[in-house]
């Protein structure tokens, strides 16, 4: 739940800024696809619960919005194309 | 392709084809499209089928058949091996030319076959589904049909734009991942499907190493989604493969995700029906699924044929498919799902000593009661699945 709420907060400016940005999401993106390992099997397309995970024949695509970052995807994709953003520990940032 | 079509059959798998070949047999308007620009590639499948099903739907082709099976093993991890013989003669194919053979003939039998071509939406009219939205080339057209066949596998969005419910639970989706090996030659038996079993090394699922030449084999695994934080499943693929096969090269990468839910409870919408993977039609135990998603596919057009000739593809019509499907299908895979969760929950000890209890006894000899009796005798700790056991014992008998 507080995966997304991990931007440590900035010099408190006024005490509501302050909890605004704490409160903030890191980014609006959710779930970060490496292309270059995604085999385009869908797999993920199947187990996504708010069907926002679409494949074209060779070409993944996420509608970030309407992600609820359940992880499902990341957990059943079989070769690591898809992890949870974080951008600082992520090793597939480039390809986003 | 034109603007409107009596059947639209979305995805060229054996399913889709299948579905398509009956539609146009039927005389129907029908109109065959896979998103791909190959069908039957890339493969995503271990590619084992019954023999007697198989050809219920295809003649036999040696140009299709790449081993025939007269044997399967069940190993541990110790290496003890059961050895039984299959319940029906066993073929690995090779699924490009056996999928392109299926779209063939049902384009022989009339249907319009396209390529390349994806729904990209589905069509309403007055709350029934009335056609699909098809990218191809880079441009979007509406075709219409009387009924759609959802045969667009295990990500099927064309079910879920049509408001059913596919989203499986993560214990009862497998993540798959297989290996095409070469330098197999001594190291697999020609004429033998092994299984490897135990949830060190496929938690929630299993390993296999199927024949498909004397010197190249798919070695591949299934996990079950909720059991991927010690790896993916080519993780645990790669260690396998480290283990028994050093020097092996891969020739081949397949991965895939395998509803093992059985199927949908829910298959048919207005004007819509789901068969093979879309509806979960593969073996909730194996999560083997190309003569079941053939059979859902035929079963599907009996009922939906039908429904076109009365003028009706409201839901209420289309229903006695789901039921012919429950009727032949649903006791024996409510078995298997049971039998898969016994498994998944059996302390891993017991597996393998059930498996090393196994390979000392004459199987062929005994009756699959006396097997059982053998078994609990040394295990009695599987009384406690007694239930599974003895459902699982009437149906399978």
């Amino acid at each position: 739940m507080f995966r997304f709420f991990r931007r440590p907060p900035a010099p408190a400016l006024s005490p509501v800024l302050a909890a605004t940005e704490a409160l903030a999401p890191v980014s609006a993106v959710k779930v970060l696809i490496a292309q270059d390992v995604c085999h385009h099997c869908g797999g993920c397309v199947a187990v996504c619960p708010p069907d926002v995970i679409f494949l074209d024949a060779m070409h993944l695509t996420i509608d970030q919005d309407g992600c609820t970052a359940c992880e499902r995807c990341v957990k059943m994709c079989p070769v690591h194309a898809l992890e949870m953003a974080a951008p600082k520990e992520s090793r597939h940032a480039r390809s986003v | 392709m034109r603007e409107a079509y009596e059947v639209i059959v979305v995805g060229a798998g054996p399913a889709g084809s299948v579905a398509a070949r009956r539609a146009a047999e039927a005389g129907l308007d029908t109109l065959l499209i896979e998103k791909r620009q190959e069908i039957g590639a890339p493969v995503r499948c271990a590619e084992a089928v019954g023999a007697l099903a198989t050809q219920e739907f295809i003649d036999e082709d040696p140009r299709w058949i790449n081993a025939r099976i007269d044997y399967y093993s069940v190993s541990n991890r110790q290496g003890d091996r059961v050895v039984v013989p299959p319940t029906e003669p066993t073929w690995v194919v090779d699924r490009k030319v056996f999928d392109y053979e299926l779209a063939h003939v049902a384009n022989q039998a009339g249907a319009t076959v396209v390529t390349s071509a994806a729904a990209t939406g589905l069509l309403r009219e007055d709350g029934r589904a009335s056609g699909v939205t098809i990218k191809r080339f880079g441009k979007t057209r509406d075709v219409k049909a009387k009924l759609i066949i959802a045969a667009d596998g295990t990500e099927s969005q064309i079910a879920r734009w049509a408001g059913l419910k596919t989203v499986p639970p993560m214990a009862d989706y497998y993540s798959g991942a297989q290996y095409l090996l070469g330098n197999m030659a001594g190291r697999m038996e020609p004429n033998r499907c092994e299984y490897h079993v135990g949830m060190t090394m496929a938690p929630g699922g299993y390993l296999w190493v199927f024949p498909k030449s004397a010197d190249t084999a798919n070695v591949g695994i299934v996990i079950t989604s909720d059991k991927t934080a010690g790896g993916t499943a080519r993780d645990y693929l790669d260690r396998f493969v480290a283990e028994h096969y050093p020097g092996s090269s891969i020739l081949n990468v397949v991965v895939g995700g395998i509803p093992a839910t059985g199927a949908l409870k829910k298959m048919v919408t207005d004007g819509l029906m789901t068969v093979g993977d879309a509806a979960h039609q593969a073996d909730p135990l194996t999560a083997g699924g190309i003569n079941l998603g053939m059979y859902g596919a035929d079963m599907a057009l009996q009922v939906g044929i039908e429904a076109l000739r009365r003028g009706d593809v409201s839901a209420a019509a289309l229903q006695p498919y789901e039921k012919m499907w429950a009727e032949r299908f649903g006791k024996m895979h409510a078995a298997l799902y049971q039998i898969r969760k016994m498994m998944t929950q059996m302390n891993p000890d017991t597996l393998d000593g059930l498996i090393r209890t196994a390979s000392t006894l004459d199987l062929q000899s005994m009756t699959p009661g006396a097997v059982l009796m053998t078994l609990l005798k040394e295990y009695p700790v599987m009384l406690l699945q007694a239930r599974t056991l003895v459902t699982t014992g009437l149906i399978l008998k």
